[in-house]
């Protein structure tokens, strides 16, 4: 049974899916085929991070309900290290000065940030005219340039000091919701950037933000997810009003692919092994979708039924 | 005319070019990366002397020097450094070399019998078209590294360059950036979130017992522009606060005596008067942006709105109020983000147009109230010393800085000046015209020659070299090697050259056409140990 189960959102290291969901954190370690619940935790997540340290080990973090909770231990165990705003967003990167830099993005607080992995906080919203985060993604080279994007309920915001403070940007639409973004693999060279609309369709950017435009043929679309593929760097796909479109010249043109509806999470992940990529979609009330052919075709995946997730989380 | 002096022609602008000379002498050594310092003897005895090495600082303490008629041209070099530092924080010593070496070459050719007419048109002629070349050389300047890179020569410490351009970045070139002491040895910076302004609660009696800070989470807002008089007025607001079970942040210039007791009587029930930020000559616009901040109506007492027609809608709303003694913030204000953008570009061009730097300073901080962020940077240093003059190096590195945004920046070293000599060459100009442009040219290869001096090295080929590169290459003097300025950030701000090559020109100009100096009797001189 998987139509009651909502998925939020996805996350992944070291060839490991992970899955914020109604029922807890759900792992897959075969490309999204089956899930397991990942410990157990007090909150409904909603987001997910992860801060990897070395090759095969990540500090985890999961935000939602009423704060946020981290595991040192891959999952197994969970600790409460932030209460208070609803975190609708969560992002983590070390930084260059080696600190294990988190954000939290809030329903009513703005941005918290923590230097050292979620231990300790301090509000980070300055320059941020709405508090209210949706959406949050940092650089894949942050360590370099320090930079990250924040989608909130009336605009797009930017930092280039690793979190600090934080610049709005100006976009085609004013006072948009901002509900996805994304970041090319290669957004150090490229500096492309997807952003998400409710309503408002799909923006670009092919300069770090600096300027944008909207996608023709994605107007007055609500864009819930992102992603872009890991292996072509010019890919990406989408989740709209009218299902799963996908993009391989970076984002400039779009076509449909199939239509599972009411996606609200997209994540790609590659097997090194076989050099296969399956694209996973997570939907709202409907379980996770998983499509091995680039969002031609689509599977279920087998998760265990949020009751029986709920009877093992108990005995966990 | 008992007591002065009379000096004209030749011998007047000769006395001129040497006490700007002295000046220009005094500040030489502070340019360049490889810089030395310029101490400065005490108007105390029994203090040791200051030491410097910043032009403007240095022509500031320079109170007079000696002879009367060379103190005048001394006076006229301090002035135009200061002209140059007030307008772009930076480009004293710059401005001072260039200024010495134009008017120099002018005054001897006046001297030889040259049209000083001609040549005023010739260096203004000139003037324009290396301006018009700097603009064409500039590339923009955009991220932190950048910026850090280009300021990081002047202010010497590659960490403090990054947080600079950190914030510069964060605020914009028209942000709020203070520099203050900071009690550790370390410089940090710290960004200021939501809208703060430094007037604080109305009354000391509105805090609880043993607490200077008032908070009050999810308030309704209410904004007048003229002082609340009456206690009366103030009860229909506080009803619907009330009604809505929302506390109450009232903002207003002053309330008198009456109405503070009535607030303070009721403080349990979520009720905060704090005063308005009431900036000289910009009251009016800084209490009418709070409003629009908090999505609130601007209760106008010229338009004859009246408190106790108030209206649920007409309150704003925010996330959290905060009031201590000298102090009042707001976090996550409601008002209508389109509307505050349209007033932040408003702004923006009202500050183009200041010319006064306080008036400057006060638009800088509505622009910053109306962007929800401002940074301090707060400058460490061992010794009090120590952190003034780093203060002063963060404060011109600020003001280069916000000119690389807004102008780009150019090959730096005093290359960039060289390379528009080829531009100027192509003027189609005769007789003394040709050779005011030609002495405003040579007069730009002064501070590369200064730079390479400072370094040790010989100026001539270095200058020669410059020529050859264009600056696709610029002289790094700590090496001595030719380097890629983009890639080494050896940059300068396109604004900062542009300002002083004005104010250089006219400096010079003036000058020319000075005829007769005129010394008034000296003043008693009085002298208490």
């Amino acid at each position: 049974m998987t139509g009651a189960l909502s998925v939020f959102a996805f996350a992944q290291f070291d060839q490991r899916l992970l899955a914020a969901t109604s029922v807890g954190i759900l792992q897959s370690a075969d490309s999204g085929l089956t899930w397991t619940q990942l410990g157990r935790i007090p909150i409904v997540a909603q987001s997910l991070g992860v801060l990897p340290r070395g090759s095969a080990s990540a500090l985890l973090l999961a935000g939602g309900g009423p704060g946020m909770m981290r595991s040192d231990d891959e999952g197994c165990s969970w600790s409460v290290t932030l209460t208070g705003s609803t975190v609708t967003a969560t992002a983590a990167s070390p930084n260059a000065d080696g600190e294990a830099i988190v954000m939290a993005g809030t329903e009513t607080d703005g941005i918290m940030r923590s230097i050292d992995g979620g231990r300790t906080w301090v509000g980070a919203s300055a320059g941020l005219l709405d508090l209210e985060v949706l959406s949050m993604t940092l650089s894949p080279a942050f360590a370099d340039d320090n930079t990250g994007f924040v989608g909130t309920a009336s605009g797009l915001y930017r930092t280039r000091n690793g979190g600090k403070a934080w610049r709005w940007l100006e976009l085609p639409v004013m006072e948009t919701v901002v509900q996805s973004l994304a970041l090319a693999p290669d957004f150090g060279l490229t500096r492309i950037v997807l952003a998400g609309t409710e309503g408002d369709g799909l923006l670009r950017s092919g300069d770090a933000g600096r300027t944008w435009q909207m996608i023709d043929g994605l107007r007055d679309q609500s864009i819930a997810a992102l992603t872009w593929s890991v292996g072509a760097n010019s890919t990406a796909f989408a989740a709209t009003d009218e299902g799963i479109v996908r993009s391989d010249d970076s984002g400039l043109t779009w076509s449909k692919m199939s239509d599972p509806d009411s996606v609200i999470a997209l994540s790609v992940l590659r097997d090194k092994t076989a050099s296969t990529e399956t694209v996973v979609a997570g939907r709202a009330a409907g379980g996770i979708v998983r499509s091995n052919d680039g969002a031609k075709t689509w599977t279920p995946s087998s998760i265990i039924s949020p009751a029986d997730v709920a009877d093992k989380s108990e005995s966990i | 005319m008992r007591g002065q002096a009379v000096l004209s022609g030749d011998d007047a602008r000769a006395a001129l070019l040497r006490g700007i000379a002295v000046m220009t002498a005094a500040v030489a050594p502070t340019l360049g990366p490889t810089a030395r310092t310029v101490a400065i003897a005490p108007a105390t005895f029994g203090t040791p002397p200051e030491v410097l090495d910043r032009a403007a600082t240095i022509t500031r303490r320079t109170i007079a020097i000696q002879g009367p008629f060379e103190n005048m041209g001394a006076m006229l070099l301090r002035h135009l450094v200061w002209r140059v530092h007030e307008a772009v924080g930076d480009g004293g010593a710059t401005a001072a070399v260039i200024a010495h070496r134009l008017i120099d070459g002018a005054i001897r050719y006046v001297g030889a019998g040259g049209d000083a007419l001609a040549l005023q048109h010739g260096i203004q002629h000139a003037a324009d078209v290396v301006r018009a070349e700097l603009c064409a050389q500039s590339r923009p300047i955009e991220l932190p590294r950048e910026i850090a890179a280009m300021i990081a020569g002047s202010i010497r410490d590659n960490r403090t360059a990054l947080l600079i351009g950190e914030a510069l970045d964060a605020v914009g070139a028209d942000g709020v950036i203070q520099v203050r002491d900071s009690p550790s040895t370390r410089t940090e910076c710290e960004y200021i979130p939501g809208v703060r302004w430094d007037v604080g609660a109305a009354s000391p009696y509105l805090f609880d017992e043993q607490r200077d800070r008032v908070t009050l989470d999810h308030p309704l807002v209410l904004v007048s522009d003229s002082a609340i008089n009456k206690p009366d007025e103030l009860v229909p607001a506080i009803d619907i606060a009330i009604g809505a079970h929302r506390p109450l942040l009232i903002i207003a210039p002053d309330f008198n005596e009456s109405a503070l007791a009535l607030l303070v009587s009721n403080k349990e029930r979520g009720l905060l008067a704090v005063k308005a930020p009431t900036p000289v000559g910009q009251r009016e616009q800084a209490i009418e942006e709070i409003a629009l901040i908090c999505g609130a109506r601007l209760f106008c007492q010229a338009r004859g709105d009246r408190l106790r027609d108030i209206k649920p809608n007409d309150m704003g709303e925010a996330r959290q109020a905060w009031a201590t003694r000298g102090m009042t913030g707001l976090l996550g204000a409601n008002g209508n983000r389109a509307a505050i953008r349209c007033r932040v570009a408003e702004v923006r061009s009202e500050l183009a147009r200041a010319i006064d730097e306080d008036a400057r300073g006060k638009i800088r901080d509505r622009l910053a109230r109306l962007s929800g962020i401002a940074a301090i940077v707060r400058v460490g240093g061992t010794t009090k010393q120590s952190r003034e003059e780093i203060e002063q190096r963060v404060e011109a590195a600020i003001a280069t800085g916000r000119a690389a945004l807004q102008g780009g920046a150019i090959p730096g070293g005093g290359c960039g000046l060289i390379a528009t000599a080829s531009a100027v060459k192509c003027l189609r100009l005769d007789g003394d015209e040709a050779i005011g442009a030609k002495l405003l040219s040579r007069a730009l290869e002064e501070p590369l020659r200064v730079i390479a001096r400072n370094s040790g090295r010989e100026e001539a080929p270095v200058v020669n070299d410059a020529h050859d590169l264009a600056a696709k290459r610029v002289f790094d003097a700590r090496t001595a090697t030719w380097v890629d300025p983009w890639q080494a950030g050896i940059l300068d701000a396109r604004l900062v050259l542009d300002r002083i090559i004005e104010v250089v020109v006219s400096s010079a100009v003036t000058t020319l056409r000075t005829d007769t100096l005129v010394r008034g009797p000296a003043p008693p001189v009085t002298w208490t140990p």
